[in-house]
């Protein structure tokens, strides 16, 4: 016992025999934790707003915060689409009454900012007749006569800044943006809308779209699904535990253990106060799936207790030969996710002395919590699963072990000819595993970094159609801006200022991501004409600055409050480019930051400056910073497990080809991620993390018992086949398991649920493929430089000693 | 010399309810009613003319960045059913809008209002037609009502109690807009002074029912035996954009000529 340690001891020996002695103490005692954990689950927040993602004081949201102060703006806009495709489009009575009267209910709906609100019926139209100058709502009430709308569509040709905002190039579709108050919920808002615009009849479309919808239906989304597919996918679970041993008491332990863990972890996430994010609401799934590995316990307490019949006796040796294993394995997934939340800690705290970028809250909160719910299981499996085990009454065990062994014994078959295939043919599986692995490296290379909250929904949901028809419609939907800060106040009244903002503008709008863009560029232009008698020659910047102020002193008299302060700030020294991007895509955002980039390198102005703004330009940070903190934290982990498996088999030699499935799994997962062109997002991103807590898991299994059996029976080759056969089966319906209650998630209408259940059943199939497979090949082709291999057997502890004697008793037996 | 009579007839009524001297009368005789207040507030006794050589108009933004403008403000007030007012404002700061000038000629509801801008640059007058008489005052967030006063008959008016306020007594009306499509705001609330007859506070909230806008006079005084605004004060607490109307020495009774209000003589 020397050997193992304080951690045996402490979780192992004692705990489970003590487990087996008094089975209902355990219970109870595990039943009151539970039920302190479980009552703070009621108190549960959730957060679903990407922004938390980072902290407050960040840069970019102290920025964009800034930005939106200066200039009035609001952080979530929704946009309406309407469209009709009738030979008129919307210019026809019936379309422009309804476009009026959805945009008067919208307006008095609590937590839009009514005066904000864009649209053709909200919009100034700034037209003169001779002398005069007229000021108008461009659509206060809708034209019925031809002539009616035929005027109103020459004022709309008139303006350019209408053009591909309110109106579609075909006439067909006009849009309604409707900022809304600090605070308001998305969702809600859009189903009022939805409720507003429901009523009408006829033939127009109606499309919904922005991002505070896609972000609050994914939230209230995500949490529906989570309640739906974490039970769904314990229930799978529990089918095939069952089909796996046909006894209903042992399955119930095992998704016990499950359950148990998941109220202890959410407990104590919602007891510590943390809202649950978009991160930890993954938090009951994956537990789930590693309360899996628990399998090992049934699987070697099955094969022990059909030779022994001595139950009692049957799971204290179970959980000795297991024990290590699933101690460490424990230890390393608890590691693994522990290093996210390890990760985000240095980066926040020395991030001055190391090269580390994430510190995203939310990401340690999830590695953290992971690693506790980790714990917990193994914790369960050394004192739950064996009390539970010790009440099983026996006769039934006996007569399901006797039947389930016929079925069994044909994969046992096979996996005795695939452990013997993987040595025979050592030389060619490693081949064809090192040229895989290189052509995954390159896909790997080409790995394309985005997030795109829209994309998030299936490609058939409606906001995701509304994005899309609005987007090829329109200009875009997703709004961003560009800041110009001059050093002095008034500077953006001089006519070069303006100059550059217009050229400026030009050269963003050649951007294929950009649809649109807008300025006071825009506004002094059309005043300007409107002032020379609409001539459009005078659609251009005023040369004499004392004029331009006095237009705009003019223009704040005539127009509504928030046209000016939206694109220029209260002393005229910053100025505000509105872009329409086509995309969320962080792509489409960071094609802006470069070109703007290049275009003042190109073109000096003295003293100024540029700066991204806006939920697309925090949508980038967010998501660089997000991936750079998983990927960080996912090479700490690395290290982190390397580093116990070397200790766990007192070898580096060893500690390296256990990690070889887990890097495998990894570079196979994420090479395919790169040829297939998929966007390496948030929800990939967090499986890299899990692919670490289960390849690990089943390479410990497997070189654990390898070890312990060529200890006994120093024969390589049998020992491997014997290995691949036994443990491995192990593997096998542990990576079953796991697939199969992943697949329930294939069903799910947000695609990142189904990209987690789609990669963690290719993580499972791939990481158990290469532990039974190339694991054994690279373990003979390695036989002369891993320690211990020799002609010698390793003494073991001398409880383990006697424990394989027993073994070598019951094999002997059984042949 | 009519409107005069009435006024100070309305105000000895209001001085004795106020005072709850009318003690024995039915409930509804006890003062005046909510409209006639607002009446009363909309042709409040003001002279023939003033002038108010050097208004300064100031705005706060909620960033604490502060814009001042100076204007020159010459009135002509009439009695007649037409014409209610003609306003003419300068600007004497600052120096690159110097000399753009703005005339109002405000009507009896519901006649539309007239408007006039010379912007010197240009070197010529424009006669604006506005959306509504709500629209910014030089960028602040004063509009033109509340220069030149909201017509009570473009509003239903309540009266909701009587209370003090800086130790005057006052009215307090509620005023909802007959057209709300036209203006920001769907409810008003007006403090209104029993005495002078001018408005000491107000509370604008908007069609959604939040508070908008809120409004004190912080100077009010009795010049040539007419109450006249000194000083007043609006903010805007959705945006935190505050300004102050300060008129400086306002004179009455000057008389002013009517072809200073001529939109042709704008830019001399």
């Amino acid at each position: 016992m020397k050997k193992t340690g304080w951690f045996s001891k402490l979780s192992s020996w004692n705990l489970t025999r003590f487990s087996v002695d008094h089975p209902w103490v355990v219970l109870a005692l595990v039943g009151l934790v539970t039920i302190a954990f479980g009552l703070q689950l009621p108190n549960m927040r959730t957060d679903t707003d990407p922004t938390n993602m980072l902290p407050a004081n960040s840069e970019v949201r102290v920025q964009n915060a800034e930005v939106r102060a200066r200039f009035q703006l609001h952080k979530d806009t929704i946009v309406l689409g309407i469209v009709n495709d009738g030979a008129d489009g919307i210019f026809n009575p019936g379309t422009l009454q309804k476009i009026v009267r959805i945009s008067d209910q919208i307006l008095r709906l609590k937590g839009v900012s009514a005066p904000d609100v864009t649209g053709l019926s909200t919009v100034d139209y700034l037209s003169a007749k001779g002398n005069d100058l007229k000021v108008r709502v461009l659509l206060r009430t809708a034209p019925t006569t031809p002539e009616g709308i035929a005027a109103l569509k020459k004022k709309i040709a008139e303006v350019p800044s209408y053009q591909g905002t309110l109106i579609s190039r075909d006439g067909h579709t006009t849009a309604i943006y409707i900022p809304l108050k600090k605070g308001t919920n998305g969702k809600a808002i859009a189903d009022q809308i939805r409720a507003i615009v429901a009523k009408e009849k006829g033939p127009e479309r109606f499309y919904l779209t922005g991002d505070p919808i896609a972000r609050d239906t994914f939230g209230a989304e995500m949490f529906k699904q989570m309640f739906i597919f974490s039970p769904l996918a314990g229930l799978v679970m529990f089918l095939f535990l069952f089909l796996m041993f046909r006894n209903l008491p042992l399955v119930l332990s095992m998704m016990g253990a499950a359950i148990i863990s998941i109220i202890w972890t959410m407990g104590l996430h919602v007891g510590l106060g943390f809202p649950v994010h978009i991160m930890s609401s993954m938090i009951p799934v994956f537990l789930i799936a590693l309360a899996t590995d628990s399998v090992h316990i049934f699987n070697e307490f099955y094969f022990r207790y059909r030779k022994r019949g001595d139950k009692r006796q049957a799971i204290i040796e179970t959980m000795q030969v297991v024990g290590r294993p699933v101690r460490y394995t424990a230890l390393a997934a608890a590691v693994g996710f522990g290093a996210l939340a390890i990760e985000g800690l240095l980066a926040l705290y020395a991030g001055q002395y190391l090269p580390l970028r994430g510190a995203i809250v939310p990401v340690m909160v999830f590695g953290a919590f992971m690693a506790f719910g980790v714990l917990a299981i193994r914790v369960l499996s050394f004192s739950f699963i064996p009390a539970v085990l010790s009440l099983v009454n026996e006769k039934a065990l006996l007569k399901r072990t006797a039947g389930e062994d016929l079925a069994e014994n044909r994969v046992s078959r096979w996996l005795g000819k695939l452990g013997r295939f993987s040595v025979r043919r050592w030389a060619g599986i490693l081949t064809v595993g090192l040229i895989a692995l290189v052509i995954a490296s390159v896909g790997v290379s080409q790995i394309h970094v985005n997030n795109n909250l829209i994309s998030w929904f299936k490609p058939g949901s409606p906001i995701r159609t509304a994005d899309r028809v609005l987007n090829a419609r329109l200009a875009g939907t997703a709004p961003a801006y560009l800041i110009l800060n001059m050093p002095t106040k008034n500077a953006i009244k001089q006519p070069e200022t303006l100059r550059y903002l217009q050229a400026l503008q030009r050269d963003l709008e050649r951007l294929p991501a950009v649809g649109k863009s807008f300025s006071i560029v825009n506004y002094l232009t059309r005043i300007n004409r409107v002032m020379h008698a609409d001539d459009p020659k005078y659609q251009t910047i005023p040369d004499n600055s004392r004029l331009i102020a006095q237009y705009l002193l003019l223009f704040s008299m005539a127009a509504q409050p928030h046209d000016l302060k939206n694109v220029v700030d209260f002393s005229y020294q910053r100025a505000n480019i509105w872009l329409w991007l086509r995309s969320w895509d962080a792509a489409a955002m960071r094609s802006v930051i470069t070109e703007a980039r290049r275009f003042a390198a190109t073109h000096p102005l003295p003293g100024a400056s540029l700066q991204p703004a806006g939920t697309s330009y925090f949508n980038l940070v967010w998501n660089d910073e997000v991936l750079y903190g998983m990927l960080e934290g996912f090479a700490l982990a690395s290290l982190l497990i390397l580093f116990i498996l070397a200790l766990d088999f007192r070898s580096w030699r060893w500690g390296l080809v256990a990690f070889i499935p887990l890097l495998a799994t990894v570079v196979l997962i994420y090479g395919f991620v790169g040829w297939r062109k998929i966007d390496f997002d948030m929800p990939i991103a967090v499986l890299s993390t899990l692919s670490l807590g289960m390849s690990v898991d089943f390479a410990i299994h497997f070189t654990t018992r390898l070890r312990q059996r060529y200890a006994e029976r120093p024969n390589l080759t049998e020992a491997l086949v014997w290995t691949v056969t036994r443990p491995g089966k192990g593997v096998l319906r542990n990576a079953v398991l796991f697939a199969a209650s992943f697949a329930v998630m294939l069903a799910s209408s947000l695609t990142p649920y189904v990209t987690v259940g789609t990669f963690v059943m290719a993580i499972m199939l791939i990481s158990a493929g290469v532990t039974l497979v190339v694991l054994p090949a690279l373990v003979y082709a390695l036989r002369g430089w891993l320690p211990g291999l020799g002609a010698e057997t390793v003494v073991e502890s001398a409880s383990e000693y006697a424990l394989n004697q027993t073994n070598q008793e019951v094999d002997r037996r059984e042949s | 010399m009519k409107v005069k009579f009435k006024l100070v007839a309305l105000s000895l009524v209001a001085l004795l309810s106020a005072y709850g001297l009318s003690g024995g009368l039915p409930a509804q005789a006890q003062g005046p009613t909510a409209d006639q207040i607002m009446q009363q507030v909309e042709s409040r006794f003001q002279g023939n003319d003033f002038v108010a050589p050097q208004v300064t108009l100031t705005t706060t933004n909620a960033q604490g960045e502060k814009q001042t403008l100076q204007i020159s403000l010459k009135a002509l007030l009439y009695d007649k059913k037409d014409v209610k007012y003609k306003v003419l404002l300068k600007v004497l700061q600052p120096v690159d809008s110097k000399g753009t000038a703005f005339l109002a000629i405000e009507r009896v509801y519901p006649q539309p209002n007239d408007e006039w801008l010379f912007l010197p640059a240009l070197g010529q007058v424009k006669k604006l037609d506005p959306e509504n008489a709500r629209n910014s005052l030089f960028g602040s967030v004063f509009n033109f009502e509340d220069v030149t006063g909201r017509p009570a008959a473009a509003d239903t008016h309540k009266l909701l109690r009587t209370e003090t306020v800086d130790g005057r007594p006052t009215w307090v009306v509620e005023s909802i807009p007959k057209e709300p499509n036209t203006v920001e705001f769907g409810r008003r609330v007006t403090w209104v002074d029993q005495e002078s007859l001018i408005i000491l506070k107000e509370e604008l909230y908007d069609h959604q029912g939040a508070l908008l806008r809120t409004g004190q006079l912080l100077k009010q005084e009795k010049l040539d035996g007419i109450w006249t605004m000194i000083k007043a004060e609006v903010k805007n607490v959705q945006t935190g954009e505050e300004s102050t109307f300060d008129f400086g020495q306002v004179q009455h009774n000057v008389g002013l000529a009517e072809s200073l209000f001529d939109p042709a003589n704008l830019g001399k």
